[in-house]
């Protein structure tokens, strides 16, 4: 089974290829610009250093925000085309779910350390949607299998999964600690002794906003913000794609879009 | 005995450089397969114009839709299909990226050339698709709601622009004076059905640049003539008067595209002028390009109402020539909102 997924929302452009589950090949441009002149040559790139056609790609993936509108279309119109093209499923991953994946595997040892002495780990990404605005979504990881899961970590033998518990939220800046805090009571998401629930953020919000993530360790929280979880890769929509074909969602997602955090309106 | 089969050239055209998710299929760059157009008016009405972040938003949803149909329509598959030709510029760059992006991986999954086709000169070559032979030499107008341009089209189809809008482009005007009389969008059709019932000279109009001396259009002192008389005649909006109205701003803004457009065939030594753009489907623009055409042994060409607006047949016909010289585009081509010809 193998999967190109295209990463696109944000200032790096990615792309990925897995082969089962294992990665065959990936790829970062950090430019910041340039997606349309180069998103051909990155995908093309990828699959000649993986050895792999592109028409022997099963499932094609993309991140459908929220995010960059630039950026995530260039991305939704490549890969919505090359599904349509070689007739085959493509996986719409919002970033939320991007983010999770990629906190999952990048903090799978300490998150593993942490359950086996009986604790408990959230995951909280949080973006930053322009306008002073923050959208973050509360996921849980833990090695129980549900059916709100949406990526898996291989660790020590075992297995994590992360599944998503909360609704979206789209807040104010400065008002994210407070409405943070008032999810994770609302859903007794924190265990008595604070310190045994492990936070760990990551997203573009703590890009954009440099205070932010001092302002989440003020808070008494046990908050972690891995610094290679600021900004999503490929490789974790992958993950994302590649948990759902392997649990048989073989079909894929029609009429995939952007996410749009906010209605637009030209003029008030 | 052996026999020569020449396989036809069918080229795959997607146009998003506006409001209209556009795919079609074209033969040999004459023979029209599909031409599929997804249009956005009932999006923007509301606005009075184009809003170009909307636009980009309904051409992301569309755009696979589109182009699937236009190949099932075609009843061809892609295998038959020897390159994709895009408008890349000019126009809304949220919208043209759309359909890059699309004709990107079409091309690179099929392994077939990619074409970077400019919406101006598609335009310029949209007659084609109904008389193939017409052939270079004329006087081209392209007229809509984004341009309203003046080109010189040598023999040798060397492209050169003689005259250009300084302020609106003449289809702009028409949206913006239907928006200020509250009369709907698009304002072309709407002005052109009212003016019908109208008197075209009974509200007095500038002809705005038509002594000039250049071949360069002005409509936004028209629009703000307009907006004068009726701020000083409000009366003028009633519906018994606003037919007059609309007749008098048409019939201005006709006057000028059909004066400077035949001034020009008479100073360049040309008989043939072609008319194209989405204004090219005002009733009235029509009949007086055909009528001083007649009166100056002008040959005219003015294409169906379907190829004047926009439509990825005419970026297909273009693409198809662009192919025969050989002219393709990288993977790495990019979008322009401004371009010359």
């Amino acid at each position: 089974m193998q999967i190109l997924a295209v990463e696109s929302s944000t200032k790096h452009l990615s792309v990925s290829l897995s082969k089962d589950g294992c990665q065959a090949g990936s790829a970062l441009l950090k430019s910041g610009q340039g997606f349309m002149s180069n998103i051909i040559n990155v995908i093309d790139t990828v699959l000649k250093k993986s050895r792999i056609q592109l028409e022997s790609v099963d499932f094609f993936a993309a991140n459908t925000g929220p995010g960059d509108f630039t950026g995530t279309r260039i991305g939704l119109s490549i890969v919505k085309t090359l599904a349509l093209v070689l007739n085959k499923p493509v996986f719409a991953v919002t970033c939320p779910d991007v983010y999770a994946a990629s906190i999952l595997e990048n903090n799978a040892a300490r998150i593993n350390a942490g359950l086996l002495k009986s604790g408990s780990a959230l995951a909280v990404p949080v973006i930053d949607v322009k306008r002073n605005e923050l959208f973050f979504s509360v996921y849980e990881a833990g090695f129980g299998q549900y059916s709100e899961s949406v990526a898996s970590s291989p660790v020590k033998g075992a297995s994590l999964y992360i599944r998503k518990l909360t609704d979206n939220y789209l807040v104010e800046c400065d008002g994210f600690i407070s409405k943070l805090e008032e999810v994770l009571l609302a859903g007794s998401l924190i265990m008595s002794d604070p310190a045994k629930t492990a936070i760990y953020c990551g997203g573009t919000a703590f890009d954009y906003y440099g205070h932010l993530a001092a302002d989440l360790k003020k808070s008494g929280y046990n908050f972690i913000i891995n610094r290679k979880t600021i900004f999503p890769h490929a490789d974790y929509i992958n993950r994302c794609a590649a948990y759902r074909a392997g649990r048989k969602d073989t079909a894929g997602d029609k009429n995939i879009m952007p996410v749009y955090v906010r209605e637009f309106v030209p003029f008030k | 005995m052996s026999q020569c089969y020449r396989k036809e050239l069918n080229i795959l055209g997607i146009e998003t450089s506006c409001d209209d998710t556009c795919a079609a299929v074209v033969s040999d760059g004459r023979n029209v397969l599909s031409n599929v157009v997804a249009s956005q008016h009932e999006i923007h009405e509301k606005y009075g114009g184009v809003v170009p972040e909307l636009a980009s938003r309904r051409h992301i949803e569309m755009i696979d839709i589109i182009i699937g149909e236009a190949m099932l329509r075609s009843g061809l598959a892609l295998d038959d299909i020897a390159a994709v030709a895009v408008t890349n510029r000019p126009g809304l760059v949220g919208s043209l990226l759309v359909g890059a992006g699309a004709a990107k991986a079409i091309a690179y999954a099929k392994k077939i050339p990619l074409i970077a086709i400019n919406h101006l000169k598609a335009h310029l070559f949209s007659n084609m698709l109904i008389k193939p032979d017409m052939g270079a030499g004329f006087i081209g107008l392209i007229v809509s709601g984004g341009h309203s341009s003046l080109y010189k089209v040598d023999h040798d189809w060397t492209i050169s622009e003689i005259g250009h809008t300084v302020d609106d482009a003449a289809g702009e005007a028409f949206d913006k004076i239907a928006r200020f009389l509250e009369l709907g969008y698009p304002g072309g059709p709407v002005i052109d059905r009212l003016a019908k019932q109208g008197r075209a000279g009974a509200v007095l109009m500038p002809r705005p640049m038509l002594e000039s001396g250049d071949f360069n259009f002005s409509f936004s002192g028209l629009k703000t003539a307009v907006i004068y008389k009726v701020r000083k005649e409000p009366a003028i909006k009633k519906p018994e008067n606003i037919v007059d109205l609309a007749a008098s701003f048409q019939e201005a803004i006709a006057e000028v595209l059909v004066e400077k457009t035949v001034r020009a065939a008479k100073r360049f030594g040309y008989n043939k002028i072609l008319v194209s753009g989405g204004v090219a489907a005002n009733s009235r623009v029509r009949e007086l390009f055909a009528q001083r055409a007649e009166a100056e042994n002008i040959e005219l060409f003015i294409p169906p109402l379907y190829l004047c607006m926009d439509n990825a047949a005419m970026v297909a016909c273009l693409g198809y020539h662009e192919y025969v010289a050989g002219n393709f585009a990288p993977p790495t081509m990019d979008v322009y909102s401004r371009s010359d010809i």
